[in-house]
């Protein structure tokens, strides 16, 4: 067999491994098991046969997880959207005391260590990126979908506030907690060796 | 006259996160500027927004904007 031929078959592996990773992902965003799965599909299928347009230097991963972007988008822009906006956001709580501790009666810092900095190599890169996704599972999933929405899909603020149907308040606490419990995760999980 | 409202650490948090979604009106900036510049704790704490905030770029993979040069 030649190497061009392994080679290949090793691409589709890579890519085929990484199904249930796109699935969660889509999951969140469509709330609609076989719609998930449908874009899913569609990524893989995509990204199979432009195996070409795949850059050395980006991750698989990455790579599909844009691919995949543009479906999820279509998906939720099209009218077919109405069938999967079950998810209500009108049952949640939009408190943000869970912050309170981090700061002192007078909105001050308790405390902050010394900030972290870039990754800069690949395996570092790499590193980064582990523990960043460790964190971005851990976001409470009506909030990861809201913050997903931002700063995966690019979404405008005005148009997520209509698709989730939030008004702009809420969606900029989402944002907030979000944006807050990533920095404490990564603040917390890591350190540069 | 260059006097920003002064805000709380707590106040930079949300203005840096709102930073992401909308542009910041003029005195919201001037405020959030000074306010780092003479608080050690947040100017910390901006280091480490930023770093976030430009790493959840490169993972989610804005193309052009993966300027690593290693
Ligand atoms: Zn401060």
């Amino acid at each position: 067999m030649s190497d061009l031929v392994d080679e290949a078959e090793e691409f589709d592996a890579q890519v085929a491994a990484y199904r249930p990773v796109l699935l969660k992902l889509a999951l969140v965003q469509l709330q609609d098991r076989a719609a998930a799965e449908d874009a899913v599909q569609e990524t893989l299928l995509a990204a199979l046969s432009g195996r070409k347009s795949f850059r050395r230097e980006a991750s698989i991963k990455t790579w599909l997880i844009s691919i995949m972007k543009y479906k999820i988008l279509d998906i939720i822009r099209s009218k077919k959207r109405h069938q999967f906006a079950a998810s209500k956001f009108d049952d949640i709580d939009y408190d943000i005391s869970a912050f309170d501790g981090l700061f002192d009666g007078t909105g001050c810092w308790r405390d902050m260590k010394d900030p972290w900095t870039d990754p800069e190599s690949v395996t570092e890169r790499a590193a980064f990126f582990k523990v960043l996704e460790a964190c971005l599972t851990r976001l409470p999933e009506k909030t990861s979908r809201a913050f997903m929405m931002r700063e995966w899909l690019e979404i405008e603020a005005n148009e997520i506030q209509q698709l989730l149907n939030i008004t702009p308040g809420h969606l900029r606490i989402l944002l907030y907690r979000a944006r807050m419990q990533l920095r404490l995760c990564m603040d917390m999980n890591w350190r540069r060796g | 006259m260059n006097t920003a409202p002064k805000i709380t650490c707590r106040d930079t948090t949300w203005l840096v996160s709102e930073s992401q979604d909308r542009p910041l009106t003029e005195s919201e900036s001037r405020a959030l500027e000074q306010h780092i510049a003479e608080c050690p704790l947040c100017s910390k704490a901006s280091v480490q927004f930023q770093v976030l905030f430009r790493q959840l770029r490169t993972y989610f993979d804005r193309e052009a904007s993966n300027g690593d040069p290693s």
